[in-house]
C-alpha cells in the first residue's frame, strides 16, 4: 500500500501543473490582490457545459476585464471586481486560475485602464441604439394597428384604473408651483399636441431618432395623466414581506426625506426637459408612491424590480434552495442598513434594496409556495411595461405611418448591424482574441505598443484564439515576471487533506464522487465516477471507467424515461462526452460547486 | 510539453466545435443552476457593464465611466443629444435616475474634459457646458478638471 501511495502522489507531482499548482500556489488574498501597475494576463481553466475552451481575461488593479455570452447572442465586455472574479471561477466553478503578471509604467496602466473604460462606454453606447431601434420598431407596430393603448415600459408600475392618491395630490401642488402655476390639465393637453405633430410628422431626422422623441412625449403625457387622476401603484408592483418587521422611527424619518427627495426629482426630470429621462420621471413616481405606502402603513415596501425580460425557471428541486434562500436575506438585511444609513446617494442605496428584496421574494414565493423564480442580471431598476390609453390620439394624417413599411426595414437593419458587431465567433472574436485586439488598439501602432509592453502579439498569430494558448504566447511574447496560480476550490481542499490526514485515505476516498467529502455530484456536472483534474498517467485508466459508468447510467435511463423525460440518458452521454478527453491524457470536467454551500462574494 | 500543446489546440477545437469556448455570464443564467444564478447576481446586484457592489464602488465605476463619456463624446465630435442621452443609460446602468442631482456626475465631466485635451477657458464654448457657465454646477465641473 505505501508504495502504492508513493505512485499516486508521484504521478501528482510530475504533472507540470500539478508542480506549479503545488510550489506556486499563492492563496487568493495574496499578492494578486495589491494594487500595483501591472498587466495581469490571466487564464482560466475549462470545465463542463459552456467553459469546456477554458477562458481569458485581463487584470487591471482590481478591476479584470473580460468577454461573456449573454442572452440573445450578444457576446460582450464585462468589468468585473477581482474578489467577485476569483470566487466565481474557483469556488463556484471549481477551476484553476493561471495569472502571468506583466509589470508596467503607471502612465501605461492608466492609459490601458481608461482605454478598456472607453470601450464599454462605446459598446454601452451601441447597446443603446439597437435599444432605441428596438424599442422604435415595437412602437411602430403598435401604432400601425391603430388601437387605442400601446404598451410603453415602466407604465405597469402604475395603477391607471385608481384616482385620489393622497401623494400624487402633492406632487401635482409641487409640480405646478414650480411650472409657475401652469395647471397638469393644460400641460397635458400640451404634450398630448405635441405627440400629434411627432406623429404626423414624416421628418428629416433618422426613424430611430423621430420615434424615441414620440415615445418620450407619450410617457411624459403619461405621467400627467397619472399626476392629474391622483393614481396609485398597480397591486402586484410592490413588494411587502409578510414578515417584514416594522418601521423603527428613524427608519420612517430616513424615508420621509427620501420621499421629499423623490418628489424634487420628479419636478426637476420633468421641468428640465432632458432627452432620454421619460422612463426616469415614471419610474421615480413609482418610487415616491412606494416610499408613501413604506411611511404610511410603516412597513417597508418596495418596488418589484423585475422586467418582462427576465428569465422565468422552477427550482424547486434545487438543493442549495434554503441556503441561498439565507444568503439573499443577509443581502436584504445588509441592502436596509446601508440605506438607512446612507446620507448622499440615496437613489443607488435605495435601488441596492429594491434588487435585494426583488430577489428574496422570488426564492420566498419559491420556497413557500412552489412557484418559478425569475432571474435578470445586473443592477435592475424597476422598468415593467404596461398598457397606455392613447385614444386621444388622432391617426388621420400620419406621417409616421405613411412610410411605416420602409421605416421598419431601416429599423430591422440597425438591429442587424449592431447585432452583429456584437456577436461571437470562436476563431475571430473569442475571448481571447477579443482581449489581444483591445489591447493593441490602446497603442497608436505596433511600435508604439511594442515600446509601453516590452512585447506585441496580435489576435491572428497561431493558435492564440484558444485562451490556454494565448496564456503559453504571453509567456514567450511578454516580460511577464512570474506565474501565479490561485488552485480550484476541490483541489484547494484537497491539498489540505493531504496535510491533515494518510495521504493514501484521503486519496481513495476523495478520487472518486461517491465517497468524496469535498464534492457533492450536481446536475450540471454530467455523470462520472472518477476526478482526474489531479492526476496524469492514471488518466486514461480512470477516463475509461467515467466512460463506462455514464454508459451504464446511461444504458439506466431507458428505465427511467417514463419518470425523468429522458434527462438520465442526457447525462450519460454528456458524461461520456466529457470523458473522452481523458483517454488521451487531457482533463476538462473537475466537478463545481453552488453558491448555496459557499460564502458569495459581492461584485 | 510540445504534445501537450498540440493536444490542448485539438480539444479545444473538438470540443468547441461541439460547444462554446470561453465563458457565459453567471448571472444571466444559461447554466441549469438557476438558484446560484439568482444568489449571483443579487449578492452584489452585480451588472455586466457597470460593475457593482456597495455605494461607494458604485459611484467610483460610475465616475470613471462618466469621465468616459465626456470624453468620447468631445474626442468623437457627438452631438449634446447624443451625450446627454448616453449619459442616462450609462447613469442608469449604476442605478443613478437623476444624475444632475448627483454631484460626482460634473466633477466626472471634468475629468473627462481634461482628458480629452480641452483647455479649461474652452470648456464653457462647448454646448452642454455652456449653459452651466454660471450654475454651482460649473464650478464642480471646474474642480473635476483641476484635480485629474
Amino acid at each position: 500500500m505505501p508504495g502504492m501511495l508513493l505512485f499516486f502522489k508521484d504521478i501528482l507531482r510530475c504533472n507540470a501543473l500539478w508542480l506549479l499548482l503545488f510550489c506556486l500556489c499563492i492563496p487568493g488574498t495574496g499578492r494578486a490582490e495589491e494594487p500595483d501597475y501591472s498587466l495581469d494576463f490571466i487564464y482560466v481553466n475549462a470545465n463542463t457545459g459552456e467553459a469546456a475552451g477554458g477562458h481569458s481575461a485581463i487584470k487591471l488593479g482590481s478591476t479584470v476585464f473580460h468577454y461573456q455570452f449573454f442572452p440573445g447572442d450578444f457576446f460582450l465586455l464585462v468589468r468585473d471586481s477581482w474578489p467577485h472574479f476569483k470566487y466565481i471561477y474557483t469556488d463556484v466553478s471549481n477551476r484553476t486560475i493561471s495569472i502571468r503578471r506583466l509589470p508596467l509604467r503607471p502612465e501605461v496602466f492608466y492609459q490601458l485602464n481608461t482605454h478598456f473604460i472607453r470601450l464599454l462606454i462605446s459598446q454601452q453606447e451601441a447597446l443603446l441604439k439597437l435599444d432605441r431601434a428596438e424599442s422604435g420598431l415595437s412602437l411602430l407596430r403598435q401604432l400601425s394597428r391603430k388601437r387605442n393603448t400601446i404598451e410603453l415600459p415602466v407604465a405597469g408600475l402604475l395603477d391607471n384604473q385608481s384616482a385620489g392618491n393622497d401623494a400624487m395630490a402633492s406632487l401635482r401642488h409641487a409640480l405646478e408651483k414650480e411650472a409657475g402655476a401652469v395647471g397638469v390639465e393644460q400641460m397635458l393637453q400640451l404634450f398630448r399636441k405635441k405627440a400629434g405633430a411627432l406623429l404626423q410628422e414624416k421628418g428629416v431626422a433618422g426613424v430611430s431618432a423621430r420615434l424615441s422623441a414620440l415615445r418620450e412625449v407619450l410617457l411624459k403625457q403619461y405621467f400627467l395623466q397619472l399626476v392629474a387622476q391622483g393614481v396609485s401603484l398597480a397591486g402586484d408592483a410592490l413588494i411587502t414581506f409578510p414578515d417584514s418587521t416594522g418601521l423603527r422611527i428613524e427608519e420612517l424619518n430616513k424615508l420621509a426625506e427620501y420621499k421629499s427627495q423623490l418628489q424634487a426629482s420628479i419636478v426637476h426630470l420633468f421641468l428640465a426637459d432632458m432627452p432620454g429621462q421619460a422612463e426616469s420621471i415614471v419610474l421615480q413616481t413609482a418610487r415616491y408612491l412606494a416610499v408613501s405606502r413604506s411611511l404610511f402603513t410603516r412597513r417597508l415596501s418596495t418596488l418589484d424590480p423585475f422586467s418582462g425580460a427576465a428569465v422565468i425557471r422552477n427550482v424547486t428541486g434545487d438543493d442549495d434552495l434554503q441556503s441561498v434562500s439565507e444568503h439573499l436575506q443577509r443581502n436584504v438585511a445588509r441592502a436596509r442598513r446601508a440605506f438607512f444609513q446612507e446620507t448622499v446617494h440615496n437613489d443607488v442605496a435605495y435601488g441596492q434594496l429594491e434588487i435585494s428584496r426583488g430577489r428574496l421574494n422570488e426564492l420566498k414565493n419559491a420556497i413557500l409556495y412552489g412557484s418559478p423564480v425569475r432571474g435578470e442580471p445586473g443592477l435592475l431598476l424597476p422598468s415593467r411595461s404596461g398598457k397606455v390609453t392613447i385614444d386621444w390620439l388622432d391617426y388621420g394624417r400620419s406621417g409616421v405611418l405613411a412610410g411605416a413599411a420602409e421605416d421598419e426595414k431601416l429599423l430591422a437593419a440597425v438591429i442587424a448591424r449592431v447585432k452583429s458587431g456584437v456577436a461571437y465567433d470562436l476563431l475571430r472574436r473569442n475571448c481571447a482574441t477579443e482581449l489581444l485586439r483591445n489591447i493593441n488598439t490602446a497603442f497608436a501602432n505596433s511600435v508604439e505598443g511594442r515600446e509601453a509592453l516590452g512585447g506585441w502579439l496580435t489576435p491572428d498569430t497561431g493558435f492564440v484564439f484558444i485562451p490556454a494558448e494565448l496564456q503559453t504566447r504571453v509567456g514567450e511574447e511578454f516580460p511577464v515576471t512570474d506565474e501565479q496560480i490561485l488552485l480550484s476550490r476541490r483541489l484547494k481542499m484537497l491539498k489540505m487533506l493531504f496535510r491533515r490526514e494518510n495521504d493514501m485515505f484521503v486519496w481513495l476516498r476523495e478520487a472518486n464522487v461517491f465517497s468524496s467529502t469535498l464534492y457533492s455530484p450536481r446536475l450540471n456536472d454530467s455523470t462520472f465516477l472518477f476526478f482526474t483534474d489531479d492526476v496524469s498517467v492514471m488518466r486514461p485508466l480512470l477516463g475509461l471507467a467515467n466512460i463506462a459508468w455514464a454508459a451504464l447510467n446511461g444504458a439506466a435511463g431507458l428505465l427511467t424515461l417514463p419518470v425523468d423525460g429522458g434527462e438520465r440518458i442526457q447525462q450519460g452521454g454528456r458524461g461520456i462526452f466529457y470523458s473522452l478527453p481523458e483517454l488521451v491524457f487531457h482533463n476538462i470536467r473537475k466537478g463545481t460547486y453552488g453558491f448555496g454551500n459557499s460564502q458569495p462574494v459581492a461584485p | 510539453m510540445k504534445r501537450c500543446r498540440v493536444l490542448q489546440i485539438f480539444f479545444f477545437l473538438a470540443v468547441t466545435a461541439v460547444l462554446s469556448g470561453c465563458s457565459v455570464s453567471y448571472s444571466t443564467g444559461k447554466s441549469s443552476d438557476t438558484v446560484s444564478t439568482l444568489l449571483d447576481s443579487v449578492s452584489g446586484s452585480s451588472t455586466s457593464m457597470s460593475g457593482g457592489g456597495d455605494v461607494a464602488s458604485i459611484m467610483q465605476g460610475y465616475a470613471d465611466d462618466i469621465a468616459a463619456v465626456t470624453y468620447l463624446w468631445v474626442s468623437e465630435k457627438k452631438s449634446e443629444e447624443q451625450f446627454l442621452r448616453l449619459l442616462t443609460a450609462v447613469a442608469r446602468t449604476h442605478g443613478i435616475v437623476d444624475w444632475e442631482q448627483t454631484t460626482a456626475t460634473f466633477e466626472a465631466m471634468g475629468r473627462g474634459l481634461y482628458q480629452a485635451g480641452i483647455p479649461r477657458e474652452g470648456i464653457v464654448k462647448l454646448p452642454f457646458f455652456r449653459k452651466l457657465a454660471d450654475n454651482a454646477r460649473y464650478a464642480l465641473v471646474l474642480q473635476g478638471y483641476t484635480q485629474v
